[in-house]
């Protein structure tokens, strides 16, 4: 498989163990990984971007508009990242997987039509609202990959990315990391 | 790639590195972190832990010191690495350098991490280029995994030419991750083992010449290896012709993995020749002749600058950076490359075709996304740092270091960033280049404890040595933030864990050559202020120099990391605002600041009505004269109070509590002494035609004469003693209060027109009937009349009134006492008379009381000069001694069953207080218990009659509470005699707040009838206020004074006065003008105009800082205890929690809120509050 992807937040909001999940998977396919990710001060609360190449790549960052995927812990940070999505070419289209406040406000109406024309599917959620609810408010990062993971087309299979978790995860955080990615599935 | 077979990793680059070091052999490794290099090391460490290696790795303190340590290591033979970024390489540059001359023995290879793009640097500086300067060899690596490859070819070839070698990744491959293939690691076998050749290891300079020939030798050997070098190729397109292809492409590092993704994409798959070097320098010549001789021209792509396009040479055209086609600054993205790779082939004539322009790109672009700037960690220290800093020296210059704390720029407190270390030297630098120019701005240096290990001393040492003056904060986290948490000296923890030496911050700071060091809190922002206050101070005082303020805290990032957070949860509350319909964002006029002058607690508590804070700023300014004018509105006594008044203002001085009251009594005798004489101030008025008798010419009297006079009454005072004054003059004693200082003051009554008959008594050479021609009467006849114990013995010859011993000391007529002498009395009669008793000759003086009421100082100096005081005992009866004199049976008021003691003396004088003589009345019904049964006005029961001071049924009891009494019965004569109501008359006449709240009803408030608050402790910001010790009066040595009644208090100097006035005085409820109001106010809204502070509602946001900050309290604004979306706390702390929406209304993130705390203390409308008790809901 050849697969590009985004992973877009704010430093903090757990971009980078997302991007862990994505490359124990690929690891577990045996499928090769390339990648680059923001370390340092933009850790501290600055926009924070994560590029995935899993396949026969040989450079790590992802070209504008080539990204399969582009899964975003923020509204503000998705539409700062869309341009990295690809148009559909004679296969499927790009997937963007975003964590919304509010549903109306994404895609922005002034770019939703140019992402329909494209073959953009776009699939939402609130996981901060899901993750608070948990009182576990830093896992919306995981409620938002396993919402993403359950949805149709995404690269991973949901049970991919659930034992991926699990082993990553230190033993006393596991159980909620998972419930966190089990909630996702259900929103 | 055959992912089936071998062992492969996700690794990071910085990982890939370290699994290269430790499969190489690597036994020695030391690094200082810094992006993107941090990782490295981190990951030796833990394969050192998961193989159980026996290996050597250090955090060390600086790039330097890591260079140097790692050298050692080399010269005995071990493989040794060191890691850094590369504006780290800088420091070790000298190092560095005599290293590529001397060389090793181990292998050593030297890695230094570039930042093409400036993630997270100061500089784009090329390391390669430092590796020609150097002349040590660089490989550039083009993925995690060949870097990893690289690490075992760079110590095999170290150790073949005996040369340092350079592993340079750039950012791109340090953090990108990669599937890396993973050999065996072998158990590291090498012992140290350093061979001694002082003619290398410690060459000198003509050595140091033969050293740089064989490093030319070496690097021709080396170059000549690259020439082949595995990681070198170049790729010509199938089928090519010895034809020249029209371009050629040479390309390094991550820059050429781009190329491989992108040439595809471009339709230029496999169409053009492609030289790929891994060898940046020495640069295989021969390699890139051999592949120019077949193209016609070359494009040289690599990062971060020209170190590959500076060393080709040859006789066709070299694109790159010098000549334009690659851009000179920035990463070189694929998109980078993408653009200028088609710009230079079709330049070079080729087809190539630009993809077509990314159309969500300017769709995005047009959304104007709110930029994200790295901000501090929620419940950071470092952020109330800032915050405390910017709020309170708006004006100062902020020389910044390199740090998390860098980001004070985004609080507007920092305000230079330039290399580890340099605020330190920089604030020097501000501090000397201002005060060759005179000047001293504030200068507040910041720097991290991290950084201050790393080169914060050298700057400090330099300037303590050469007399700067700044201060610094060291912010002291205990750990490299920015880096990753990497442990510092300060706890001893090294890099892999174990118990390293532990070097303290303090020790280190003070070892500097700095005396000023404190502690500070920046939780506490109260507290906090307070210090940098007092630090600043240090840093300008005589003797001053550095001061320097440590903070220390925990960083919240580790914290969190712990599984640790504070629990004082925090929530914003919201609910009906005070707002005007229709004008949502100004509030309503009651809850906008207002600029209002309150009444201070020391003139609300004091009797005669001075205005003390108007006295502190007269005398702040040494403005003498115009402090005595300020003092004669309200009485013409300021040098005689000064000298024996109670002071009940001190008592009531809101500085008491924190350093001691202000010594206001010591300063009214400076302005009535310094300033001239009442009589100098005043001036006849027009006479009104009526007139005033006084009977009485003691303070009581006097005042009320002194105001009816100005008024315009004509006044005439009978005294019945032979000089007016009444105690001031005849009780009080001399030493205390001379006579040419009353005298002085009493010369304003002739200057008035008062008519004054002496030795006049009412009832005696005085008849009613001589009353009537007067409009008024004031009777101010004190209580002269000696009161009587009625115990046995009383009237045994020796036994004397205390009143009466004064009087007659005072009227040059005492009688001797004897050797011993008894005071029987608490009071400052008692107390005055014992201390004259002493003057007189008195070898003992004992002083016998149930109660002490005298003024403490005066019982002080009384014991100073040998009186003893027996507390709890009293006298039940005199007796004539067995030997002549008197014997006193005292009971011990304590134990009042025990059989009474005895105390013998030659002489007992009496001081239970007097009582009116009030024989004079002749049966008029003007009495009560025996005095004058007067309203709190003066007025008796009969139209014409007034009375006042000790004769009155208020009483007087000290000079002060008869100055009130005088001014009361004034007011009220004049209202009587068709003058001005009391309340406006009472304004108007005085103008002080003493009347004013003597005017007031006794059951309301004290602020009654100026409508002013009286601000207590609570009101004053303490921080704004150093602890200063109060300015004490000189008084004249015990043994000296005993011998006469020349006066005992000195007072104050005049100067010392003014310091104590401008230094000390909290100014409680006035405003000074200090203009911090108009400094911390965030929207610009109060400005100084003509003197006075106005506030443009219009930009006011009503956040109120302005209250909360003023020092004084003089700005009242009530707080809303909601929020209204004044913008305040998101603007200037900037807590990421806090979020405002569309309406400005603030709430808590609670995804990454850590209920720090601060925001409550930052949230001046107190609208932000801890939760109330925690319900249980809250946890399950």
């Amino acid at each position: 498989m050849n697969c590009q992807a985004i992973i877009a937040g704010v430093g903090g909001q757990g971009v980078l163990f997302a991007a862990k999940v994505f490359t124990e998977v690929a690891r577990h396919r045996k499928v090769p990984v390339l990648g680059s990710q923001t370390f340092g001060m933009a850790q501290r609360g600055g926009s924070v971007m994560t590029h995935l190449k899993l396949g026969e790549f040989c450079s790590p960052l992802v070209c504008e508009g080539d990204a399969d995927l582009l899964l975003a812990l923020d509204g503000v940070e998705a539409h700062r990242s869309l341009h990295y999505l690809r148009a559909r070419g004679n296969g499927r289209g790009a997937l963007c997987v975003a964590n919304v406040a509010d549903s109306q406000s994404f895609p922005d109406r002034r770019v939703a039509g140019l992402l329909t024309e494209m073959g953009v599917v776009v699939h939402t959620c609130n996981a901060d609202a899901a993750a608070l609810q948990m009182n576990n408010a830093l896992a919306a990062n995981l409620v938002l990959l396993g919402f993403g993971a359950s949805r149709e087309d995404f690269p991973f299979s949901f049970e991919e990315v659930r034992e991926a978790t699990a082993a990553l995860s230190a033993t006393a955080r596991r159980s909620t990391n998972l419930a966190a990615l089990d909630r996702g599935r259900l929103l | 790639m055959d992912m089936k077979t071998r062992e492969h990793r996700i690794l990071l680059g910085n990982e890939a590195i370290s699994r290269g070091l430790v499969e190489a052999g690597c036994q020695f490794m030391t690094a200082y972190p810094g992006t993107p290099s941090s990782e490295i090391l981190p990951a030796v460490v833990e394969l050192k832990r998961e193989l159980g290696l026996k290996l050597y790795a250090e955090w060390s303190t600086n790039e330097k010191v890591a260079l140097e340590t790692a050298l050692a290591a080399a010269y005995s033979g071990k493989r040794t690495a060191v890691a850094m970024k590369q504006v780290g390489l800088n420091v070790a540059a000298d190092p560095a350098l005599s290293a590529a001359y001397i060389g090793v023995a181990g292998g050593l290879v030297l890695i230094v991490a570039d930042d093409p793009g400036l993630h997270s640097s100061q500089t784009e500086q090329d390391s390669r280029l430092f590796g020609l300067f150097s002349k040590i060899p660089v490989l550039d690596p083009a993925s995690p995994q060949e870097a990893k490859d690289m690490v075992a070819q760079a110590f095999e070839l170290s150790e073949r030419h005996q040369v340092p070698v350079m592993l340079r990744p750039t950012v791109r491959i340090c953090h990108s991750e990669q599937s890396v293939e993973c050999r065996p690691v072998p158990a590291p076998s090498r012992l140290a083992d350093f061979r001694k050749n002082p003619g290398r290891w410690a060459a000198t300079p003509r050595a140091r010449l033969q050293l740089h020939q064989q490093l030319n030798r070496k690097l021709a050997a080396i170059e000549k290896e690259f020439e082949t070098w595995p990681g070198n190729h170049a790729f010509f397109p199938a089928g090519a012709t010895q034809q020249r292809a029209p371009l050629g492409i040479v390309a390094a590092g991550v820059s050429h993995a781009y190329l491989n993704d992108l040439l595809p994409a471009l339709g230029l798959a496999g169409q053009l020749p492609v030289l790929k070097i891994a060898t940046a320098y020495p640069l295989p010549r021969t390699l890139v002749a051999d592949f120019a001789a077949r193209c016609e021209r070359l494009i040289v792509i690599e990062e971060t600058d020209a170190a590959i396009e500076l060393q080709i040479r040859l006789g066709i055209p070299v694109w790159g950076r010098l000549t334009g086609h690659v851009p000179a600054h920035g990463e070189l993205t694929p998109g980078v490359i993408e653009k200028l790779l088609v710009a230079a082939a079709v330049e070079a004539g080729l087809d190539a075709r630009a993809r077509p322009a990314n159309r969500l790109l300017a769709a995005t672009g047009a959304l104007d996304l709110a930029v994200r700037r790295p901000t501090f960690c929620a419940g950071c220290g470092h952020r109330s740092i800032f915050y405390s800093l910017r709020r309170a020296f708006p004006d100062a210059i902020f020389p910044g270091d390199i740090g998390c704390y860098t980001l004070g720029l985004n609080q507007g407190a920092v305000d230079t960033v330039h290399d580890m270390g340099a605020s330190i030297s920089m604030a020097a630098g501000f501090y000397h280049a201002y005060a060759q120019d005179g000047q001293s701005p504030p200068i507040f240096a910041s720097i991290g404890d991290g950084t201050f290990y790393h080169s914060g001393a050298a700057g400090l040492e330099n300037a303590v040595y050469n007399g700067a003056r700044f201060v610094l904060l060291v912010l002291d986290n205990g750990t490299t933030g920015m880096t990753g948490m990497q442990p510092t000296p300060e706890f001893g923890e090294t890099a892999d864990g174990h118990a390293g030496g532990i070097v303290e911050l303090e020790s280190l700071i003070r070892g500097c050559g700095i005396s000023y060091l404190e502690h500070a809190d920046p939780h506490d922002l109260a507290g906090f202020h307070r210090i940098l206050l007092d630090a600043l101070d240090h840093s300008r005082a005589p003797g001053g120099g550095v001061a320097v303020v440590l903070a220390r805290y925990a960083c919240v990032t580790q914290l969190k990391g712990l599984g640790t957070r504070s629990a004082l949860p925090v929530e914003v509350h919201h609910g009906p605002r005070p707002h005007t319909a229709g004008t949502p964002a100004a509030l309503d006029a009651a809850w906008m600041p207002r600029h209002q002058d309150q009444l201070s607690p020391c003139a609300e508590a004091c009797p005669a009505g001075n205005d003390i804070e108007r006295l502190m700023s007269l005398a702040a300014a040494g403005h003498w004269s115009e402090a005595a004018q300020s003092l004669y509105a309200e009485h013409p006594f300021p040098s005689s109070l000064g000298r024996v008044c109670p002071h009940p203002c001190e008592s009531r001085c809101n500085r008491g509590a924190y350093d001691g009251a202000l010594s206001i009594n010591a300063l009214e005798r400076v302005a009535g002494d310094r300033g001239r004489s009442a009589a100098a101030y005043v001036s006849k008025p027009p006479p009104l035609g009526k007139n005033v008798a006084v009977v009485g010419g003691g303070p009581s009297g006097l005042t009320a004469a002194y105001h009816l006079a100005r008024l315009g009454y004509g006044v005439e005072i009978y005294e019945a003693l032979p000089e007016i004054g009444g105690m001031l003059r005849w009780a009080i004693t001399e030493y205390r209060l001379p006579l040419d200082v009353l005298q002085r003051e009493l010369e304003v009554f002739e200057a008035l027109g008062v008519s004054v008959h002496t030795g006049v008594r009412l009832g005696r050479d005085l008849a009613w009937a001589e009353l009537e021609r007067f409009d008024a009467v004031y009777l101010a006849t004190g209580a002269w009349r000696q009161r009587r114990l009625g115990i046995p013995g009383e009237d045994h010859a020796g036994v004397f009134g205390g009143l009466d011993y004064l009087y007659r000391v005072r009227a040059g007529q005492a009688q001797a006492l004897g050797a011993r002498v008894a005071v029987i009395g608490g009071g400052n009669t008692a107390v005055d008379a014992a201390r004259s008793a002493r003057r007189k000759g008195a070898a003992t003086v004992d002083v016998y009381y149930d109660v002490l009421l005298a003024i403490a100082e005066e019982v002080t100096a009384a014991r100073d000069e040998g009186i003893v005081f027996h507390h709890g005992i009293v006298p039940v009866a005199f007796e004539a001694g067995a030997t002549g004199g008197l014997k006193l049976l005292l009971r011990d008021l304590a134990a009042p069953q025990a059989a009474g003691a005895g105390g013998d003396a030659d002489s007992i004088l009496v001081c239970i207080g007097g009582d009116a003589d009030l024989a004079y009345l002749d049966g008029q019904d003007l009495a009560r218990n025996g005095r004058l049964a007067i309203d709190s006005w003066g007025r008796t029961g009969q139209p014409r009659l007034f009375a006042g001071g000790d004769a009155s049924s208020t009483g007087a009891g000290t000079v002060v509470g008869a100055i009130n009494g005088g001014k009361r019965a004034a007011l009220a004569i004049h209202e009587r005699l068709g003058g001005k109501a009391l309340d406006a008359a009472a304004l108007q006449l005085a103008g002080g707040p003493g009347i004013a709240s003597a005017n007031a009803d006794p059951d309301a408030s004290p602020r009654a009838g100026q409508g002013a608050a009286v601000p207590g402790p609570q009101a004053i910001k303490l921080q704004f206020f150093s602890k200063t010790p109060r300015a004490e009066s000189r008084h004249r040595a015990p043994d000296d004074s005993i011998w006469n009644f020349d006066e005992v208090n000195s007072g104050l100097a005049s100067t010392e006065a003014s310091a104590e006035a401008g230094g000390r005085c909290f100014h409680c409820g006035v405003c000074t003008r200090c203009d911090i109001c108009v400094k911390v106010c965030p929207s610009g809204a109060i400005a100084q105009i003509d003197g006075a502070y106005r506030i443009d509602q219009s930009k006011c946001t009503a956040c109120r800082v302005c209250q909360t900050e003023c020092p004084r309290g003089a700005i009242s604004m009530p707080a809303a205890g909601v929020c209204i979306a004044c913008g305040y706390c998101t603007t200037w702390f900037q807590c990421p929690s806090l979020t405002s929406g569309a309406d400005g209304l603030v709430h808590i993130d609670r995804r990454t809120c850590i209920d720090c705390g601060m925001c409550i203390q930052v949230c001046a409308q107190g609208a932000i509050r801890p939760r109330p008790t925690p319900t249980t809901e809250a946890f399950t």
